[in-house]
């Protein structure tokens, strides 16, 4: 076997340990490479920048634990943002798993005293029902969500005083990783009723919600675990996303190594046997 | 290192997953019968709490009869486990087909097609204008089969498989970095919250 060959038979444990040493090291041991900051970023940022104290956001939370570490981090640093500016926050899901984020997110600062629950935070729990359920609840809130996750009425809690439909939110960020998502979401209510909606995406997901940003329809985007850290450094509050992104930059020239080394080490292997025939 | 017993089932739990890679095993199997179960469990917590938030609680303590309907489609639902009676599992079924199929074809023509299209109306007075509209008629022309792709048509329908090409080259990527944030994330658990080497 030539050392093309053998080039080409690399066993897949050798490439998965590399990879995971490769990603490992910077976490260890950062490195400090830049990071610039996107278009839709920086889009997304100016949308949240321009809210004011008081100010109501509905965050829906369309993904689970299998998505988590790609989008997660997105909801954390704009949910920490939005805090600090005072904005309530109005969360709600239509994947089973996104009550439980929520809480994750919303219990130190309920713990801390720094929120008080159902004046400036409340979890609506998770609605069952995909597309019809999103409509549905973007053209009737509280009726879609009478009890929050805890059983307790909605209504009569302060953050949802006078919100009637989702144009009533200043703005609607959905974090997504998958369906229903950025389509359910544009198609069933921000058509209609022309809501302010801006999307965290799993970056899998971005290629299908790079068309309703282009149309304005939805007027920011964060890239998946890099938008996460560039969001994060935009707010001035480097965490765990921006903390990652030397690793990730590591474990892309490996996989671009290794795509050209396969490639380079097929071409060279189909030309091989006209040289041994010479 | 964490004392958090919570945390040591996280960490062993997701050695267990990764051990996969290496090949399959009873420790694999055994925590991917763990995370089905512990899914399941959740679902059927959060659906029990949807039938009393949603159901149960508006027809009995608000009395909005109303209420009646949707929960008797809804039981009507499992009539399939019923021989003699299952039929009446196809009444629910046809309302939610054919009120997600309207939902849909609603939000589609209005959301994903009229205003995609005008999206693409753009004034020729830049490249990315020009390349735009030219890029989605090649991809249009790509998929038009009622006439032989021949001469002119062939070459531009061409270009609209190259530009095909560019954006399946573009997912390929953008779901290689999904999946190391993935694996980064999984690291970030063993290395922060489990081992304590890196600051979280």
């Amino acid at each position: 076997m030539s050392f093309w060959d053998k080039m080409q038979k690399i066993d897949r444990r050798i490439i998965y340990a590399l990879l995971v040493i490769v990603v490992a090291f910077p976490l260890i041991r950062p490195l400090g490479l830049p990071l610039s900051y996107s278009d839709t970023t920086l889009k997304f940022f100016d949308e949240i920048e321009k809210l004011q104290p008081g100010d109501r956001v509905l965050i829906s939370l369309d993904y689970a634990p299998s998505g988590a570490a790609d989008v997660h981090p997105q909801t954390v640093a704009v949910s920490k943002h939005l805090i600090q500016k005072g904005v309530k926050i109005a969360f709600v899901s239509f994947w089973e798993a996104g009550p439980m984020f929520a809480e994750q997110i919303m219990q130190p600062y309920l713990d801390s005293g720094e929120l008080v629950y159902g004046e400036d935070v409340v979890n609506l729990g998770y609605i069952p029902g995909a597309n019809s359920a999103i409509r549905s609840f973007g053209f009737d809130c509280v009726g879609s969500a009478p009890k929050d996750l805890n059983g307790k009425d909605t209504a009569s809690m302060p953050i949802m005083q006078g919100i009637k439909d989702c144009r009533d939110f200043d703005v609607v960020i959905d974090f997504v990783m998958g369906s229903p998502g950025t389509a359910a979401w544009v198609q069933q209510v921000q058509g209609p009723l022309g809501i302010n909606l801006l999307v965290g995406s799993v970056v899998v997901e971005v290629p299908a919600s790079m068309p309703f940003v282009q149309a304005g329809q939805v007027k920011g985007l964060l890239q998946g675990l890099r938008g996460a850290a560039e969001y994060e450094l935009l707010s001035g509050s480097a965490g765990i996303a921006a903390a990652g992104m030397d690793a990730q930059s590591l474990g892309h020239l490996l996989i671009i190594g290794s795509i050209l080394v396969g490639n380079v080490a097929y071409f060279m292997s189909k030309k091989q046997p006209k040289n041994n025939k010479q | 290192m964490s004392t958090d017993p919570w945390i040591w089932i996280m960490g062993l739990l997701m050695l267990g997953i990764f051990s996969f890679l290496i090949k399959e095993n009873p420790f694999y199997r055994w925590v991917e019968h763990v995370y089905v179960g512990a899914a399941a469990g959740y679902g059927l917590s959060m659906g029990y709490n949807n039938i009393i938030n949603q159901a149960w609680d508006p027809l009995v303590v608000q009395g909005k009869l109303i209420y009646i309907i949707p929960i008797i489609l809804g039981i009507m639902a499992y009539a399939r486990f019923i021989k003699p009676i299952s039929w009446l599992s196809r009444w629910p079924m046809a309302i939610i087909s054919g009120a997600g199929a309207g939902n849909a074809l609603y939000g589609a023509t209005n959301s994903s097609l009229v205003a995609q299209v005008k999206a693409n109306l753009l004034p020729l007075n830049s490249f990315n204008n020009i390349f735009m509209v030219v890029g989605v008629l090649a991809v249009m022309v790509y998929f038009l089969f009622s006439r032989d792709q021949k001469g002119p048509v062939k070459h531009f329908a061409s270009g609209g498989r190259m530009l095909l090409m560019v954006t399946f080259g573009v997912s390929f990527g953008n779901v290689i970095m999904g999946r190391i944030s993935l694996l980064l994330g999984a690291l970030q658990s063993i290395f922060g919250k489990w081992l304590g080497i890196i600051s979280l």
